[in-house]
């Protein structure tokens, strides 16, 4: 999946399904989880969304590194995962 | 730690302990029952349940909930709430987490919530619990978690253990994932969030005396002095604020294959 196909489907999945609105103050790279715009469970649906969506397959250690907390760290992570790094 | 300690400081401090804000933050309680997935289905059980807070909110959830904890003032406070709250799918036992009397495979659900960091012997408690949920069941824990930095977690665990004479050891986020790792278990979701407490209300959270609070303030005025440290502490309205991580991990317990009958040595 080419990288700005793959950013859309990860942002609209963030704005329809998370309810995210991205502007000036909440941006790609805004700690979603720190800023308290999601919560727990909303970490939850973003991992079910890599893995049954995206067919990410998570590892232990993906999971511990815990970089899904903004949209360009879900797309980096996403990005890496597909290019087998 | 010694456990008498924690007995004595929690048996005298269950009421106050009851009725402090973190105890009874309801989203809190309502953000961890949903990591959790509980559902009405689900037979949980709450370790080292305190006055109860997490154990009565899921019991408006689930079909029962058990909270075990060492403390008996702690137990006769949330069996009063439960009764106050009209919850009769909720019982409470007094017994040390660190030998859970429970079945193998009893649970369908065990949660501990912000107590790890005063278990001298947490991996046995992990195990216990692990033991007692049934395979495919769900393991969690939530708790506050170390700083990464080595000099800022050794100053705020000088100062827990100044505010809390019961506080063990805040684990890091490694301990907790290890403890999933050997244990049986699938892990499924490890969350990292901040939680910004109110210091002094955390102060009085137990009580204090003057040489304590004498003691807080002197590690506390030490610390706000050094850039690396305050940069942990924010002010809000007048108040001081404790940016403190915190850890909510949960996995699966694994099925184990059946050994063929008839294997032996």
């Amino acid at each position: 999946m080419q990288t700005d196909v793959l950013e859309q489907r990860i942002r609209t999945f963030m704005q329809e399904e998370l309810l995210v609105t991205f502007d000036d103050t909440v941006t790609a790279d805004t700690d979603l989880f720190k800023a308290g715009v999601v919560e727990s469970r909303d970490y939850l649906r973003i991992v079910k969304f890599l893995q049954e969506d995206l067919r990410v397959a998570m590892t232990d250690e993906d999971l511990f590194m815990n970089v899904l907390v903004s949209l360009s760290g879900i797309v980096d992570f996403v990005r890496k995962k597909q290019a087998g790094v | 730690m010694n456990t008498r300690l924690v007995i004595a400081q929690f048996d005298e401090g269950a009421e106050h302990f009851d009725s402090w804000s973190v105890t009874r933050d309801e989203r809190m309680l309502r953000g961890l029952a949903e990591f959790c997935g509980v559902t009405p289905d689900d037979e949980l059980l709450d370790v080292a349940c305190g006055t109860g807070a997490f154990a009565l909110h899921s019991a408006t959830l689930a079909r029962s909930v058990t909270g075990v904890d060492i403390s008996a003032g702690m137990i006769a406070v949330a069996r009063k709430n439960a009764s106050d709250r009209g919850l009769g799918n909720a019982r409470f036992v007094h017994q040390n987490v660190e030998g859970l009397g429970f079945e193998d495979d009893t649970f369908s659900m065990v949660v501990s919530r912000s107590a790890f960091h005063h278990m001298a012997r947490h991996r046995e408690v992990f195990a216990g619990m692990v033991r007692c949920c049934r395979p495919g069941g769900t393991v969690c824990i939530q708790d506050i978690m170390a700083y990464d930095e080595e000099k800022t977690d050794r100053f705020f665990e000088r100062m827990e253990v100044l505010i809390d004479r019961s506080h063990h050891r805040t684990y890091t986020k490694r301990d907790f994932f290890e403890l999933y790792r050997d244990n049986d278990t699938k892990l499924e979701a490890l969350f990292e969030s901040e939680s910004l407490l109110d210091f002094h209300d955390y102060v009085d959270h137990v009580a204090q005396t003057d040489k304590s609070r004498g003691e807080i303030a002197r590690l506390l005025d030490e610390g706000l002095a050094d850039p690396d440290i305050a940069s942990s502490f924010a002010e809000k309205d007048g108040r001081l604020l404790w940016k403190r991580r915190v850890c909510t991990i949960k996995g699966k317990k694994t099925v184990q294959p059946r050994k063929p009958s008839g294997e032996g040595y």
